[in-house]
């Protein structure tokens, strides 16, 4: 890998945001080290578009710090060049990209990147079957997505955050998508922070994960050593109960004499097994509904 | 200058190709109707036209403002940017639109000759031209130097539309107190909406 | 290679699992290059550094070597070495849960005994 690596954390340090008076980010603290793929997931509406807009420095933050190891981001052209911010397109008629053909935007793009790939570019949009000459506001909501996905790609940036990129996919390209990633990744040793909702797909390309809760930061974690942590615990009541005891516990489900819950276990702490209960592992999405789901 | 700002220059060069098209045609059009379609037209017509042409370039401008800006900023643009952007952007669209008016004015104001539509058309061709090659020229030469070669050439180009003394002395002595209000109303419109842009950046 | 990824387990202990089974099947010779970290993650769309740390967990077991600047080799007697492995695990993985299914169902020693028999005079 190249000297991507090389390159210090991209950081958030106590970052809050505020819309009028309604405060939508809480006391983010976040470092992003050079080199990963992180995941992150949360609910519509619990703030990851707005955390990437900061992160990128397109939004204002109401305070606290966006650092690229030593430098500030916000409005520093230098440390900037080092990012890209793919979010959703979302062509509203009367918008700047509405009436813009596809190969206007990569143009505009290759404009603005530094280390803009055009021959990357070239090859995705045959790769992706986009037609150049067809204008933004035409496009498909999956053709939408493969545009942000070559601008992310193609940007060469060595941080680069993309907003649901696979919204509006089929499988099959979702899958390319995914083998995408990886290859470039595996080229460059690029970082990519990646907000997904269709996390069981995903969560085997993220070496780290981040779960935004409500505007703060449930948990980052590696990928696997969480899902080791989680287990899933079912069946007669009082035996689930002595099971878990003393340990954190999420999502009770009952029916009967019955009881199923989602265990995540500190570093360390184990459940007591027994004939009388089935543990089964839990998928990632499955862990996120537990921890972020209505009834906590 | 930056890197980044030479970068969006660059972008608003290849988005200032559809702007000062329309102006020239807005112009030509104007200059020909009333040199050629109306024999002495009253001057609330001329007011009327003047105007329209006024706000051509204002919306373009406000246009830019509303929808190019956060296209610019989710490309990557700081805001100081775009500040700058903006200034340079009304500063030429003003320029621009003096000279146009200086020259449909002396149009519709004198005899016609072929020299004078000929030479109207290549200034505003060239002024065009320099517009959309501004990103050219700021990542060649860097932006001073560009400065000065814009000042030289729109500098030329106002004086060779107040060229002509005759034409001067013809054109002061029955003063048009509109044009000058016009300008004034160019100047103010280009101040507010300078601080204008900055605040809506800055809402963002 | 070519198996399935569960959600069942954790991705990097599948990822030793199958070359663990594939050396048993001989479809990995010993002495012969494993596919490296890049190419296992290509082939399963997972993140490099898991399929790295199944990779690493074999080396650790002394099941793989590295040859420095050309890949991921299987050791001499690894086979033998999974076997004696699989051998000690066969109590965790199978033996235990068999026992505790058997209890909870009621089926005493005597019955496991007399399947055990009817199994072998099948054969």
């Amino acid at each position: 890998m190249e000297n991507a690596k090389d390159l210090m954390p991209l950081q958030c340090k106590n970052i809050i945001k505020k819309y009028k008076e309604k405060e939508v980010l809480h006391n983010i603290d976040l470092t992003l080290e050079s080199g990963k793929i992180y995941g992150l997931i949360g609910r519509n509406g619990a703030g990851k578009t707005t955390l990437l807009s900061i992160l990128a420095a397109q939004c204002p933050a109401t305070s606290g710090d966006i650092t690229l190891g030593k430098e500030t981001v916000w409005e520093n052209q230098q440390t900037l060049s080092h990012i890209c911010f793919s979010r959703e397109l979302n062509p509203v008629a009367e918008s700047a990209i509405a009436s813009m053909k596809v190969k206007d935007y990569l143009k505009a793009a290759s404009i603005y990147y530094p280390h803009w790939d055009k021959e990357m570019a070239d090859r995705l949009v045959k790769t992706f079957e986009l037609e150049p000459g067809k204008k933004i506001l035409k496009l498909s909501k999956g053709m939408l997505s493969m545009l942000t996905i070559i601008l992310a790609l193609a940007s060469k940036a060595d941080y680069t955050l993309l907003d649901e990129p696979v919204a509006g996919l089929d499988v099959f390209m979702r899958d390319k998508f995914y083998k995408l990633l990886l290859e470039e990744y595996e080229k460059t040793g690029r970082t990519f922070l990646i907000s997904t909702h269709i996390i069981d797909e995903a969560s085997p390309v993220f070496e780290e994960v981040i779960i935004l809760k409500d505007g703060a930061i449930l948990l980052k974690e590696n990928t696997e050593d969480l899902l080791s942590r989680a287990v899933h615990i079912s069946g007669r009541e009082d035996a689930v109960d002595a099971a878990v005891k003393g340990l954190k516990t999420y999502r009770p489900e009952k029916i009967g004499r019955s009881k199923g819950i989602t265990v995540l276990m500190e570093n360390g702490q184990e459940f007591q097994s027994s004939g009388e209960i089935s543990v089964q592992p839990v998928s990632l999405q499955n862990l996120f509904i537990a921890l972020c789901g209505d009834e906590n | 200058m930056n890197e980044g700002f030479k970068r969006h220059i660059h972008y608003i060069s290849l988005y200032q190709g559809k702007i000062f098209s329309i102006i020239i045609l807005g112009g030509l059009i104007y200059g020909i109707f009333l040199t050629t379609v109306i024999n002495n037209p009253p001057d609330e017509i001329i007011r009327y036209l003047e105007t329209i042409l006024a706000i051509i370039p204002c919306s373009l401008i406000t246009n830019y403002i509303r929808y190019q800006i956060d296209f610019c900023l989710s490309m990557g643009c700081t805001r100081r940017n775009i500040y700058l952007s903006i200034y340079i952007l009304t500063a030429e669209l003003l320029v621009e639109s003096l000279a146009v008016f200086l020259l449909m004015k002396m149009i519709a104001s004198t005899s016609i000759t072929v020299d004078i539509i000929r030479s109207f058309v290549i200034s505003e061709l060239l002024s065009a031209t320099l517009g959309v090659l501004n990103g050219v020229l700021i990542r060649r030469f860097g932006f001073a130097k560009m400065a000065l070669i814009l000042v030289i050439i729109y500098g030329g180009l106002a004086v060779f539309a107040l060229n002509s003394f005759f034409l001067m002395t013809e054109f002061l002595s029955s003063p048009s107190s509109w044009l000058l209000i016009i300008g004034g109303i160019l100047i103010l419109y280009g101040l507010i909406v300078t601080l204008f842009g900055k605040r809506t950046i800055d809402r963002m | 290679m070519n198996e399935i990824l569960t959600q069942e387990k954790s991705i990097y202990l599948q990822i030793s699992e199958m070359i663990e089974n594939d050396i048993l099947r001989d479809i990995l010779l010993e002495e012969e290059r494993v596919p490296s970290t890049n190419e296992l993650a290509a082939l399963y769309a997972i993140n490099p550094a898991t399929a790295a740390k199944g990779i690493n967990l074999l080396v650790d077991r002394n099941i793989l070597y590295k040859k420095r600047g050309i890949g991921m080799f299987v050791t001499s007697g690894a086979k033998e070495k999974i076997r004696q492995n699989r051998k000690e695990e066969f109590y965790q993985r199978y033996f235990k849960t068999m026992m505790e299914e058997a209890y909870s169902l009621g089926i005493t020693r005597e019955d496991l005994i007399r399947m055990i028999h009817a199994e072998e005079d099948k054969k």
